[in-house]
């Protein structure tokens, strides 16, 4: 009984954010979702290191080779995880150049190894390094998904292309915010003609079709630019296109939070308006702010995948997932090389871990369930 | 005709209750199942309504009033599972186990509107929005009398409209229920639930969220139809003045119990249980001095998680018998005749 | 409810001016005039370029003037004789590139909403009546693996299955035998069979959406008060169900057409491109490939005007729906 009674008070007095955890702990897909995507950052921050070449390194030897298959037995005898050497042959009946195992070279994988040249980077911008997870002595070749039409191996392509596809959502997701919190706010505090103004304005945006303004803007984005700043352009854009979502929640919020009673009274005791907003209005509706903003990335995610897809975005050599699906384009590809989908199953498993994610959010933070 | 499990086991079951009553309801236990625990709303309720009686059943927030009088009308969510008896006698005179209906069954809805009808707390979310008060009022005639025609209905509504004081029915009953004020909105809900004629009238704190003038309005309407009618009315209130003002008798609900029982004479002037005492010493008197504050019961209200057997109120009590209240199930007894309660304190002589 | 219509058609023309203006912008975003960008192109693929020509276009689009007279000759062009502009890529007037695409675009855009809100809707309601069953949990995955896969990937893959299933991508509207054989049962078939992918790949996403958003209204109008009203009043739960809840919920779903539309578009626009279809959204990707920005921002402009159409037509819907909407217009 006495531990009944312990129980009871804490869902009594248990704060906003700790039930919101409670609940959310319990939503498993969620939960699952959430260190997915803890895992893929992890991942994508630490990739240069992960990935066995850089960006610009390719081997024209190996041109669109499958992927290395990773072996634990040799002749029925362990020995640890090794990759046979890999010969360039022809197929007999397509002429196609195809790649065979030739199982009298085992070269073992190593770990903590220095890469080969052109594998150079810095950590975090600052330590230069060409330490790299793993990979396999001189001659050896290791290619987790395969490579592509020049020989750049995806898997180094597929890592180094989330610091992208896995960034410009989250910067681009920050703009919006910043954006929709400033002009829903305004409208919504102090109303008037401001009101009418971004009103209008939220609804000349939001009457574009998104995907086709993202296009139409994308491809005024000069040809000239560097990854760099198409890169800011183009997260630019996207949170041009993306904050009237958010001010017309906030805007609405904010007319609704404005008549309960707590506002008023701070109000006539003399509380600075900037005080009234950042204080008491706007951690009113912070939970309903992070769903909103949650399940705002898969369609930025989306988005930067269609745009450098389409050809209006980033551009090779920048490598992001959408680049890298780009390449993809033709039928021929997928026929042939298979493996050039791989990326697409990450841009999938990231927008659906986001939309788990956002789920269990949204059931946590409603206190009426 | 269906039954439910019992019923399927032994044959169908001749149920009696005392020719004068009209519902008894035995050892009624509902639990709701929220997330991943269950809530022992209400557990073990036991009491029995003559026909044309007013009981009011008096209790905090939580203590599963609503829940009990939802039972008895079977429309808790389907979250809620119960157990017991709960024997209501039709105006055919055949006496039925409720528990044991199926809830959307032909049986039991045939009953709901036309013997037994319910009055919610909040009349502005009562209504659908989508249509009008006429059309919403006209549909439960229709359902339980499907020969009616639309003309009759509506002539019918409009004499209901007209009885529970509502000015210019003509217009109004055109009306969509935002247009209405809330007590003319409780009006209206109080004619929709009389259209049919019930003998069995579940009032859910009907008063709770109104103005106080219109409350006492309110609650005079009720009086007179009650008389006109001759109902019996299952007054759910947290406000004792109601209950002295409308009711016969009385049960104090705490934690899904009824910890006391009597006639409002016995319950106002000889309360036994410490629970009633609290409440009563929590009403405001005229003749208080104004330097005296209000006298408030410590603590909240736990959540019936996991109940073993106690006395609900033990950890809230200033009386508490330590290794008796707090872990032996408290039987009732018997103060004089008619006034039950349950509290270790009135055996014991606690004068 | 005349003033309501009227008020909200005049905020409809301010919406569209604010809009035009935000395209003709977006036309002159580009690095230098786009009569530059035509000349460089002419030179490059080594024809003469006509002086005088030159001439008479630069003072026919008012480029040597400030953005709002070059704004006007565009619009007054567009509102006075229904020209566009010209479209250098394809060197056609924009309207005629328009007319050709317009007719194939709108009959797939609508095919595409039918087939979105005949499949949406019902599995919404059954999903929230039957919360947590089998088939809720079924329909939920499906809903969230559409919601998850960008168009242009469903289409590649679709596209994939199609060419390893049947040998034939489906790409295009007919079969290469087709294109040009007059209209019969066989063409009309062949059309259809070709229409399959397109409308599975613009649909998916909003389908899965609407079915989400359907699910949480019918869940949230469950569980109002009016349904127990409804229960004491002895109603069967499935006449409540339609008659309150269904009704209810339908609401917010019919005033979001006009959004729906903007959807559909936008799926449209990018199955387009990968399918290869003779609709608006391919030739607006070469156009903007090309940065041929007097057609793209056409059809930008085009777009946004039946977003902003099927706005009004959605506000209407709900004013019809809602009585509570419905008054509150009234009142103004």
């Amino acid at each position: 009984m006495a531990e009944t009674k312990k129980r009871d008070n804490k869902y009594y007095y248990a704060s906003q954010w700790s039930l919101m955890w409670r609940k959310f702990r319990r939503h498993k897909l969620a939960m699952a979702a959430t260190w997915l995507l803890l895992v893929f950052y992890t991942v994508a921050i630490l990739g240069n290191f992960i990935a066995p070449q850089g960006t610009e390194q390719y081997d024209g030897n190996y041109v669109n080779c499958g992927p290395t298959k990773i072996h634990w037995f040799h002749e029925g005898e362990f020995i640890g995880p090794f990759v046979y050497g890999l010969e360039v042959d022809r197929d007999p009946e397509t002429l196609m150049r195809i790649f065979v195992e030739d199982e009298s070279q085992i070269y073992p994988i190593r770990f903590f190894v220095q890469g080969d040249e052109g594998g150079e980077y810095k950590w975090f911008g600052l330590i230069p390094s060409n330490l790299h997870l793993f990979g396999v002595d001189e001659g050896g070749k290791i290619f987790l998904f395969g490579t592509d039409s020049m020989g750049r191996d995806l898997f180094s392509r597929v890592i180094l292309g989330a610091q992208i596809s896995m960034f410009i959502p989250i910067v681009g997701m920050l703009l919006t915010l910043v954006l929709g919190l400033i002009m829903g706010s305004l409208a919504g505090y102090i109303g008037g003609w401001v009101d009418t103004v971004i009103q209008r304005i939220i609804e000349v945006v939001r009457s574009f079709p998104q995907v086709p303004l993202w296009m139409a803007l994308s491809a005024a984005i000069p040809k000239t630019l560097k990854p760099a700043q198409v890169f800011m352009m183009m997260t630019l854009i996207l949170s041009l296109i993306s904050w009237p979502d958010l001010a017309r929640t906030v805007r609405s919020k904010f007319i609704s939070v404005k008549k309960e009673d707590y506002i008023m009274a701070a109000r006539i005791s003399g509380a600075p308006p900037l005080k009234i907003v950042t204080k008491h209005m706007i951690p009113s509706f912070t939970s309903y702010i992070i769903v909103n903003m949650t399940m705002s990335i898969p369609g930025l995610i989306m988005g930067e995948t269609t745009l450098s897809f389409l050809g209006l975005g980033l551009r090779s050599p920048a490598t992001s997932w959408g680049v890298l699906l780009q390449e993809t384009n033709k039928l021929e590809t997928i026929m042939f090389y298979p493996w050039r989908l791989i990326p697409m199953i990450f841009v999938f498993l990231t927008v659906l871990a986001f939309n788990f994610m956002g789920d269990g959010l949204r059931d946590a933070a409603d206190p009426y369930k | 005709m269906k039954f439910g499990q019992k019923s399927k086991n032994t044959g169908p079951k001749e149920y009696q209750i005392a020719p004068e009553n009209i519902l008894e309801v035995r050892d009624l236990r509902v639990d709701i199942k929220v997330d991943d625990y269950i809530l022992n709303a209400v557990r073990g309720v036991t009491f029995t309504m003559k026909k044309g009686e007013a009981l009011g059943l008096v209790g905090e927030s939580g203590c599963g009033k609503s829940v009990t009088s939802k039972e008895i009308l079977g429309i808790n969510p389907e979250n809620c599972s119960s157990a017991g008896e709960v024997l209501f006698r039709t105006k055919a005179g055949q006496v039925l186990n409720l528990l044991t209906l199926e809830k959307d069954g032909d049986i039991y809805r045939g009953l709901r509107g036309t013997e037994m009808a319910m009055i919610f707390q909040e009349p502005m979310t009562a209504f659908s929005p989508l249509y009008t008060i006429g059309n919403q009022l006209a549909e439960i005639i229709r359902i339980h009398e499907p020969k009616t025609t639309k003309k009759e209905a509506r002539e019918r509504v409009l004499q209901m409209l007209k009885k529970v004081g509502i000015a210019n029915p003509e217009k109004r009953i055109d009306q969509y229920p935002h247009e209405f004020s809330g007590g003319m909105l409780q009006r209206a809900l109080i004619a929709m639930m009389l259209c049919c004629n019930p003998d069995f009238l579940v009032a859910d704190e009907p008063t709770t969220a109104l103005d106080v003038t219109i409350q006492a309005q309110i609650l005079e309407l009720m009086k007179e139809l009650q008389k006109e009618f001759g109902m019996s009315i299952l007054f759910i209130t947290h406000d004792l003045g109601i209950v002295a003002n409308m009711c016969d008798n009385v049960a104090v609900m705490y934690l899904g119990e009824i910890v006391e029982y009597g006639t409002v004479r016995q319950i106002f002037h000889n309360p036994q249980h410490p629970y009633t005492k609290g409440l009563l010493r929590s009403l405001p008197k005229m003749n208080q001095s104004r330097a005296e504050r209000l006298y408030v019961i410590d603590g909240v209200v736990p959540l019936p998680v996991d109940m073993q057997p106690c006395c609900g109120f033990f950890d809230r009590c200033g009386h508490c018998v330590k290794g008796v209240c707090d872990c032996q199930a408290i039987s009732e007894r018997i103060v004089e005749p008619g006034h039950y309660v349950r509290c270790v304190l009135t055996e014991q002589g606690d004068k | 409810m005349a003033k309501f219509m009227l008020k909200k058609l005049c905020i409809m023309f301010i919406t569209v001016i604010l809009i035009s203006i935000a395209v003709f912008y977006i036309i002159t975003l580009p690095p230098g005039d786009f009569l530059t960008r035509y000349i460089g192109r002419l030179t490059a693929a080594g024809e003469s370029v006509d002086p005088k020509m030159i001439e008479y276009l630069r003072d026919f689009y008012a480029l040597d003037q400030p953005f709002f007279v070059q704004y006007w000759r565009w619009i007054s062009n567009i509102l006075f004789h229904g020209d566009f502009g010209y479209s250098f890529s394809l060197s056609m007037p924009v309207t005629t590139v328009i007319k050709a695409y317009i007719g194939p675009t709108m009959a797939l855009s609508l095919v595409t909403m039918l087939f979105t809100y005949l499949i949406s809707i019902p599995i919404g309601i059954y999903s929230a009546v039957h919360q947590y069953s089998a088939g809720d949990y079924l329909f939920t995955a499906v809903a969230f693996f559409g919601q998850a896969i960008p168009n242009f990937l469903l289409a590649i893959l679709l596209m994939f299955l199609a060419f390893k299933l049947t040998g034939d991508t489906m790409l295009g509207l007919f079969s290469p035998g087709m294109q040009n054989a007059p209209w019969s049962w066989a063409k009309l078939v062949d059309l259809l069979k070709h229409c399959v992918i397109p409308v599975i790949v613009i649909g998916t996403g909003n389908t899965c959406g609407l079915m989400r958003t359907m699910r949480s209204q019918m869940l949230d109008e469950l569980s109002k008060n009016y349904v127990t009203t409804g229960k004491a009043k002895g109603m069967k739960m499935k006449w409540i169900r339609y008659k309150y809840c269904v009704r209810a919920a339908i609401n917010p779903i019919a005033s979001s057409i006009g959004w729906s539309l903007v959807g559909i578009f936008t799926g449209s626009t990018i199955t387009a491109i990968v399918l290869n279809l003779p609709s608006m959204g391919k030739i607006m990707h070469e156009a903007l490939i090309d940065q041929d920005m007097y057609l793209a921002g056409s059809w930008l402009f085009l777009m946004a005007i039946v977003t902003v159409i099927g706005t009004f037509i959605s506000d209407i819907l709900l004013a019809w729906l809602d009585p509570r909407a419905r008054k509150e217009y009234l009142k103004g």
